[in-house]
């Protein structure tokens, strides 16, 4: 080995690197280590006509399961609601979720109790949360139509589930009750972190109330409702459960997201490779949105060390 | 107006606020309770019986006990909760210790493609479980490791850990650079800054996190249902599903279920809620 | 693929290490994945399989689960080729494409003949295929016409319906004595059930919906009318609950428990039974089974059969074990036994003569009646497709989104490809 500053050039190369390594690949190993093959495996048979009932004659067709899928009024339909869906219940569940993290970083009595009870409904199993919403919007016996009607809100008990766009928007919500207080925990936690001090110098300074939640409580709390976003719709983009449990995506088809679709058409109709295709739709949706943020991150990660 | 009246008025805006939130948050879940302890008959009187006027909690003593007519289900209940306890708290532990480390690699060391590499990581997530389980139980089968916790803990972990390393991502970023850059001239290694410093300054969102993850393992379902057959890996999740029939679902035993099996989370919620608040004091410096 | 070879060949090798220790070491296990009875509250089943494995020698490990359930796990299963599964349900709607996928072994070295001319001949012919039986049915499940006879009683009705013009007239009757809300109230959400439900109603107007050999027949007037009707019932007669397009079966029922409706087209031989359990119901000892079920005509009266039976997949490593077990669960002897406790419809022809069945439930003299006009679903690969396809468009009509013509016409363009096929 040699000396001088070409060395140490070298060796703190070589330290940040393994650095890098040492944090990273692990994780690496974890998530890709299962993943990889599924991965390519399902775009493989994305490229073919492979059904279950045709065992051995899996032709293949390229783009076509793709083609067949744009040319499917039925998909087309499912893609705009599922973009419907995800964008509407991630918007409202954000919004919600730094007004409830501000109240609840508020000073009143209980606060304690009341943030561990905020959890409740991320903690209801999935099955269990579609269950009691399909009871609480039941139209004969159900507990939405009882409270509505004891309050004369309404004069007779209505179909939340009968119609398209009125099921699909009950499940919206069923979504947001459960998934909101994610986005109060993740937010409430940055806010907890923000030290009293950097407020009673703007305090100090004369900053009003905005001002103090404009100039420093927003700027702390914007990474995180950039990361909850981009978490937020992945998940909303996929979600199955709720939809399979409280509609089965119905009526006439009313609530049939992409997943679902996938789900109908791998484990009912057999159709491997069309399912693979419709999946792997969701990935480029989900790109065509995720790439402005990762122009994003790319250009706010500069000011960073 | 006077400052106290004013004072007042804020007072009860913020009280208003509260409660308006709990019931929100309460009134589906309390429903839910009722459900649980009441008879069908109860639940399909009109007008609504908002309570039961014999409340029982038979389903409980069924659920937790056993006794007599339980169904097969029934009986599983405590084994369930135990696999559902083992394979969430090592899926939380492994993600949230791994997770912390790459997600705090992706914030503070630059280095070409990481955008890239943090937005790969999460690619798989978006797929439906429908493309990915055929060839997931191939592989979980090859290694013959079906019906075992240790799948489940596997698959998880290559799920949740993308997430949590995002939501670890946001917390880092919420930390300006130059308190560790302060820590790294003052002769810490970079290790040493990220243990010594940043760590105790994102308390609150590694607690925060981890109730996360463990609830999102507590919840899983469906890799939970392929890959598990008997009380040896079935989880809770699973076991709630089965009060159902081709008919439709039971709704009293699974509203009983529902409320047991949401407990322990809650519990977590309410214990780690503390650990949020406590990394005020660690992160008093921040800012 | 040659690595897919050899992948193959080192699992062969090891299945039969693991076979041959397994043989050596405890004897003969089997693995079975089945729903659980919609009676067996008792666990019964469970009861019989651990009384079989003392009799036999053989370990059963008995995986019951929700049927929705069962069927992703199945699929699951046998899609990526393994085995482990020795005895798998098998439903009404399976056999077709499980059959064209390869799955299922026949039972033709199991079973002889007249063995199988002993069950009832419409459960054979569900689960054959070129004259060879592939399952044996152990949840008879045919549906049942019942209804409140208090109700009609008070409303002064001598008898139920026999033709949907007399069930509007009598559910008007009802309605203005105010003893009842609607008359029925199907389980028409957009699930399997409703496709049961419309089938039923379209064979009752005298419509197949398809023909033998799987030629569409369901945009003819005979289905039509069957639509319109759905629709009209719920639309401007009221007779039946507009709530039917949020329900499913359970759902249903309960409105029916409730005493809130008088007739319940659609029975499951359980309804009778929970109808008399004064915790889940107000109409104790109310309901009645007829003796035919309502049709447009009388002599178009059908009703839908829906049996699960349970088959060995190709792969099992175990066929005569998974046979001996089939061959116990599904025996006369035990199914009388879960007639008896838990009140299960049996699948052989003399148990519905057998007289201490008869005393403990003398209106399965009704059910006989009834079953003469069973039917199942048409038998096609694609019956899934169908299905989903058919309650989209049918709830269409219901909703009134498009006439009933126009949604039959829809519904056939959605699957045109498969009949061209």
């Amino acid at each position: 080995m040699g000396s001088g500053k070409g060395n140490s050039l070298i060796s703190s190369f070589e330290k940040k690197r393994n650095v890098i390594l040492l944090l990273l690949l692990p994780s690496m190993v974890l998530i890709f280590g299962l993943l990889i093959y599924p991965l390519i495996y399902s775009f493989y048979i994305s490229l073919l006509d492979f059904n279950l009932t045709r065992p051995g004659v899996t032709p293949f067709i390229g783009l076509n399961n793709y083609i067949q899928a744009l040319s499917d009024g039925f998909f087309l339909s499912s893609l705009l609601r599922t973009i419907y869906f995800a964008g509407v219940t991630v918007s409202v569940e954000i919004v919600l979720g730094l007004a409830v993290a501000l109240l609840l970083k508020q000073k009143f009595r209980g606060r304690g109790l009341v943030r561990g009870l905020v959890i409740l409904p991320w903690a209801l199993p999935t099955v269990v949360n579609g269950i009691m919403w399909k009871w609480i919007y039941n139209a004969n016996y159900g507990a939405l139509n009882a409270l509505l009607s004891g309050m004369g809100l309404i004069d007779s008990y209505q179909l939340w589930l009968g119609e398209p766009m009125r099921a699909l928007h009950s499940v919206m919500f069923a979504n947001i009750w459960k998934e909101t207080p994610v986005g109060v925990l993740m937010i409430l936690a940055v806010l907890e972190g923000i030290s009293e001090e950097l407020y009673e110098a703007a305090r100090v300074d004369g900053a009003n109330t905005w001002q103090r939640f404009r100039y420093i409580t927003l700027p702390l709390i914007k990474p995180m409702i950039g990361v909850l976003f981009v978490i937020k719709i992945v998940w909303a983009i996929r979600e199955f459960d709720l939809i399979y449990i409280v509609t089965r995506g119905g009526p006439a088809g009313g609530t049939t997201v992409l997943s679902y679709l996938a789900y109908l058409n791998g484990f009912k109709f057999f159709k491997m490779g069309y399912a693979s295709a419709i999946s792997y739709f969701i990935i480029v949706l989900a790109m065509i949105i995720g790439i402005p943020y990762i122009i994003s991150i790319a250009r706010s990660q500069k000011e960073v060390v | 107006m006077t400052a106290a009246s004013n004072k007042n008025l804020i007072s009860f805006l913020l009280y208003f606020a509260v409660g308006l939130l709990v019931v929100v948050i309460l009134a589906p879940y309390l429903w839910l309770f009722i459900s649980s302890i009441s008879t069908k008959r109860d639940l399909t009187t009109i007008p609504l019986r908002w309570f039961p006027p014999e409340p029982t909690f038979e389903n409980y003593s069924r659920l937790l006990l056993g006794g007599t007519g339980a169904t097969d289900a029934a009986s599983q209940f405590g084994r369930c909760a135990l696999n559902s306890l083992i394979v969430a708290s090592m899926v939380t532990l492994i993600s949230v210790f791994f997770g912390s480390l790459s997600a705090y690699c992706l914030t503070r060391i630059n280095f070409k493609g990481r955008s890239t590499l943090s937005f790969t990581i999460i690619i798989p997530q978006l797929l439906p479980p429908v493309a990915l389980i055929i060839p997931l139980y191939l592989i979980v089968r090859r290694l013959g490791l079906l019906d075992t916790r240790f799948a489940l803990v596997m698959t998880y972990t290559s799920f949740i850990l993308p997430l949590v390393i995002w939501l670890m991502i946001g917390h880092f970023r919420s930390i300006p650079p130059d308190i560790e850059e302060a820590a790294r001239i003052d002769g810490c290694s970079r290790i040493g800054a990220l243990f010594r410093v940043v760590l105790p300054l994102v308390a609150p969102g590694i607690a925060a996190t981890f109730i996360f993850a463990f609830i999102i393992a507590w919840n899983e379902f469906f890799y939970a249902l392929i890959f598990s057959s008997t009380q040896s890996s079935k989880t809770l999740s699973v076991l709630v599903e089965e009060f159902s029939s081709k008919f439709g679902e039971d709704y009293v035993l699974m509203s009983t279920a529902g409320v047991l099996a949401s407990l322990p989370p809650v519990a977590l919620a309410l214990v780690f809620q503390r650990y949020i608040v406590q990394g005020l004091t660690a992160g008093s410096v921040k800012g | 693929m040659l690595l897919k070879k050899v992948i193959s060949f080192l699992l062969l090798v090891m299945s039969c290490v693991f076979l041959f220790v397994g043989f050596s070491l405890a004897g003969e296990s089997i693995t079975v994945i089945m729903p659980r009875h919609e009676m067996d509250t008792k666990g019964v089943w469970e009861r019989q399989t651990r009384e079989f494995e003392k009799e036999s020698g053989i370990k059963v490990e008995l995986i019951q689960m929700a049927w929705e359930r069962v069927a992703d796990k199945v699929v699951t299963e046998m899609a990526s080729g393994g085995s482990a599964f020795d005895v798998i349900e098998f439903d009404n709607v399976w056999p077709a494409k499980f059959l064209s996928a390869g799955w299922i072994t026949p039972l033709d070295s199991f079973i002889d003949q007249a063995t199988i001319d002993k069950i009832l001949p419409g459960l054979v012919s569900t689960f054959s295929k070129d004259g060879h039986l592939y399952g044996m049915v152990w949840n008879n499940d045919t549906r049942f016409f019942m209804y409140n006879s208090k109700k009609l009683k008070d409303a002064g009705i001598g008898a139920p319906p026999k033709t949907w013009t007399e069930f509007t007239e009598q559910t008007k009757k009802l309605q203005t004595a105010n003893l009842i809300k609607y008359g029925y109230i199907g389980a028409w959400e957009q699930s399997q059930m409703l496709t049961n439900e419309h089938t039923f109603f379209s064979y009752s107007f005298g419509s197949t919906l398809f023909t033998e050999d799987g030629k569409p027949t369901f945009t003819e007037q005979p289905a039509i009318d069957a639509l319109t009707f759905m629709v009209e019932a719920i639309n401007t007669d009221k007779t039946i609950d507009p709530a039917s397009i949020t329900m499913n079966y359970e759902g249903a029922a309960n409105v029916f428990y409730n005493g809130d409706t008088a007739f319940f087209l659609q029975a499951w031989p359980g309804v009778y039974a929970y109808s008399n359990d004064p915790a889940a119901s107000k109409i104790v000892g109310e309901v009645e089974v007829a003796e035919w079920i309502p049709a447009a005509r009388e002599e178009l009266q059908a009703t839908l059969t829906l049996p699960e039976a349970l088959a060995i997949p190709e792969t099992s490593q175990h066929k005569e074990a998974a046979w001996k077990y089939i061959e116990y669960m599904t025996s006369p002897e035990r199914e009388k036994e879960r007639a008896l406790e838990i009140g299960a419809l049996p699948t052989w022809k003399d148990l519905f003569t057998d007289p201490d069945l008869l005393v403990q439930y003398p209106y399965w003299k009704y059910f006989g009646e009834q079953a003469l006009y069973a039917k199942g679903h048409p038998k096609l690969v694609w019956f899934d497709e169908w299905a989903v396809n058919e309650q989209i468009e049918v709830q269409n009509a219901l909703m009134g989104i498009k006439t009933p013509e126009q949604a039959l016409k829809d519904l056939y363009e959605a699957l045109r490809r498969n009949f061209e096929k």
